[in-house]
């Protein structure tokens, strides 16, 4: 095998997941397991998201496996998207002195309901902010990865 | 932790894009597409382990690739409209005709395939930050191309639904004709798509899409990409349409009569002997 083809599966390879993940000014609002069909968690900030998932903290303590519904506002969309998402991965967050409090729970989710037509926005979505992320206004490779949007 | 955008932009340096300039960049490309294709199931097995048809014998046909070092990762092949039409008239021939009436000049994007020894199976191209781009940035290649050196009005594509959702991210409409079974790839489905070149970036820009502008539409075009393309010469005719794949002996007498006509000091006698 050539060196640069060598060095480019290495790079894929060291992908750990197969969809990128973004870090966005995003929201989300869940309704929580075994409450009112109509109380919603207040909106949370995400701490990333991805074609497949999405990771946010809260102090609400969800459990593996559980399936909640996500209300997801995107700003280029003038309609939430409604999906149906997984508890997959779950961190207790314990502080230390001076830190900022963030939530005592990170979770990750997996989606795995959303309609076509939401599924086809939300893609275009993703595709366009990851160009964003990693090409400079001259269609170039940035220098650095694209401002990361944090809290 | 690597940067990730360090990784990213460290692997694109690694891939060049442009026309295919050999007989031996041509035959890679052709067998990528068989053996992607192949995995598809759009193919039945063949001895050449080749894909090509007798458009690939056009000397107006191109055929860009994504090398890295001398290995063909993607490929795409262009084929301008002629005579012989284009490939997918097989199917959308009414449709196709009503662009042509309007006097509208059109390509046909054909034999896209990328390897997928690089991402493995069911990696979405939309999701994915290097999946995404190896396969954008061919298509900004070939967009540049068919704008500049083509100068056509609408880039045509016959596409399996699966992928009807990118293509339509890119602009592309639907042709019409509704979704159709396409006997050159063993019955897969197909939908026509059309993009209105022309149209392209103010679409960009009144749809709020910067993203797609910036990918696409800025910098200017390096012609150096399209510069030295293979001329096929007799010998590589013979050898890819005669031995290796038998085109010119399915070839219907129009074909073959257009196609002497393109190289008119070529001795066909002596090629399809």
């Amino acid at each position: 095998m050539t060196s640069n083809l060598k060095k480019i599966k290495e790079i894929i390879a060291s992908d750990k997941r197969s969809c990128e993940r973004l870090e966005l000014p995003l929201k989300i609002r869940y309704l929580r397991a075994m409450s009112p069909a109509d109380q919603w968690s207040d909106y949370v900030w995400l701490d990333n998201i991805g074609g497949e998932g999405l990771g946010f903290t809260d102090d609400f303590e969800l459990s593996m496996g559980d399936k909640i519904d996500i209300e997801l506002k995107i700003p280029s969309e003038r309609k939430s998207f409604y999906m149906g998402g997984e508890i997959v991965w779950i961190r207790r967050n314990f502080l230390r002195r001076g830190e900022i409090h963030l939530g005592k729970y990170s979770y990750g989710l997996k989606i795995y309901r959303l309609e076509e037509e939401d599924k086809k926005k939300f893609e275009q979505f993703i595709s366009d902010s990851i160009i964003e992320k990693y090409l400079d206004d001259q269609g170039k490779f940035r220098k650095r990865e694209g401002k990361s949007y944090g809290r | 932790m690597v940067d990730n955008g360090i990784a990213i932009k460290s692997l694109f340096e690694g891939i060049e894009y442009r026309v295919a300039r050999s007989r031996e960049e041509l035959e890679k490309a052709y067998r990528l597409v068989y053996q992607e294709y192949r995995k598809q199931g759009y193919l039945d097995e063949n001895t050449s382990k080749l894909q090509a048809s007798v458009y690939n014998a056009l000397p107006q046909t191109t055929t860009f690739v994504a090398l890295v070092d001398d290995v063909v990762t993607a490929t795409a092949t262009i084929i301008p409209d002629s005579p012989l039409e284009l490939p997918m008239d097989d199917l959308y021939h009414a449709e196709l005709n009503e662009l042509r009436g309007e006097g509208k000049k059109l390509c046909e994007v054909s034999m896209l395939a990328s390897s997928s020894e690089l991402f493995g199976e069911g990696v979405s191209l939309m999701l994915n930050a290097k999946k995404m781009f190896l396969i954008f940035f061919l298509f900004k290649y070939i967009f540049d191309y068919v704008r500049i050196e083509l100068g056509v009005d609408y880039i045509c594509i016959a596409v399996n639904p699966k992928h009807a959702n990118t293509y339509d991210s890119l602009f592309f409409k639907n042709l019409g004709g509704g979704m159709k079974y396409y006997s050159k790839v063993n019955g897969a489905p197909a939908i026509a798509k059309c993009l209105n070149v022309q149209t392209v970036d103010e679409q960009c820009i009144s749809r709020g899409r910067q993203s797609l502008y910036k990918m696409f539409l800025t910098g200017p075009a390096d012609r150096d990409k399209f510069s030295r393309k293979v001329e096929l010469k007799p010998e590589d005719l013979k050898y890819f349409f005669v031995e290796k794949i038998k085109v010119f002996r399915d070839a219907t007498p129009q074909q073959l009569s257009y196609l002497k006509s393109c190289y008119p000091s070529y001795d066909f006698s002596r090629i399809i002997s």
